[in-house]
């Protein structure tokens, strides 16, 4: 099933049309270029949309790229999950920021689907100095 | 904070200045300043709450610095914020400390009264 869903998601790449061979209902919020589009021109780098689980669905960057950050960013979204739910359990997540010295990831837990948006920060880059 | 780049000195004034000063932006509900080691050193919380908030809050942080090491270009963590639908939880890791921050963050979109 994920092997699957990966070449679901290389195939929909591969093609210039959005085509998803899984029958997922989409809000129009996220469909197609419109979504990457104004996600873009706000300065976002890669985007990522993932069901639930954790299965990656769609993405705009490489499919090497999108395991990476998904093996490594879907465990830190659902531990922080168990933090806030630790502590207070009326209490959900439902934005994640992770800000470092080079870009910044945003994470948006819905009951849906899961968005991760890579930023690049172009005006700190260069007087970092950590 | 970014003033002392050199061998920064986080003594017990440096402490309590930021502790004022975080405490006077408006919204702000707890602080919890933890050392080093994960160990709180100044909260407003009560003993029992600050403890948890500095364990699980803690680990969640090595984690995300963890995962940024790893990244291409190595990176660091500047800013950690869990927004969750009552109140938002900043964590700035610092050379020395950790400072941490549970604000009243209004959000109009989920439209749930705080």
């Amino acid at each position: 099933m994920s092997r699957s869903s990966r070449l679901s998601v290389t195939e929909t790449q591969r093609k210039s049309t959005p085509v998803v061979k899984k029958a997922v209902i989409r809000s129009r919020s996220y469909d197609g270029d419109a979504f990457v589009n104004l996600f873009a021109h706000r300065g976002a780098r890669d985007i990522m949309i993932l069901d639930s689980h954790g299965v990656p669905l769609r993405s705009t960057c490489s499919q090497r790229r999108t395991f990476v950050f998904v093996s490594n960013l879907k465990p830190l979204l659902f531990m922080a999950r168990n933090v806030v739910r630790d502590l207070d359990p009326s209490n959900d997540i439902t934005f994640m920021r992770i800000r470092s010295n080079m870009g910044e990831i945003h994470m948006t837990l819905g009951t849906d689907f899961i968005l991760i948006v890579v930023q690049k920060l172009r005006r700190l880059r260069s007087s970092s100095t950590s | 904070m970014q003033e002392a780049e050199t061998d920064p000195k986080r003594t017990k004034s440096y402490v309590e200045e930021v502790f004022r000063k975080v405490q006077e932006k408006p919204g702000v509900e707890d602080i919890l300043i933890m050392n080093h080691s994960g160990v709180p050193v100044k909260t407003s919380m009560d003993r029992q709450e600050g403890l948890q908030y500095a364990c699980l809050y803690d680990n969640l942080r090595e984690k995300c610095q963890a995962f940024l090491s790893k990244m291409e270009p190595a990176q660091n963590l500047t800013l950690l914020r869990v927004r969750t639908k009552y109140h938002e939880v900043l964590i700035t890791p610092d050379a020395k400390i950790t400072v941490l921050v549970v604000q009243n963050a209004k959000d109009t979109f989920l439209n749930i009264k705080g």
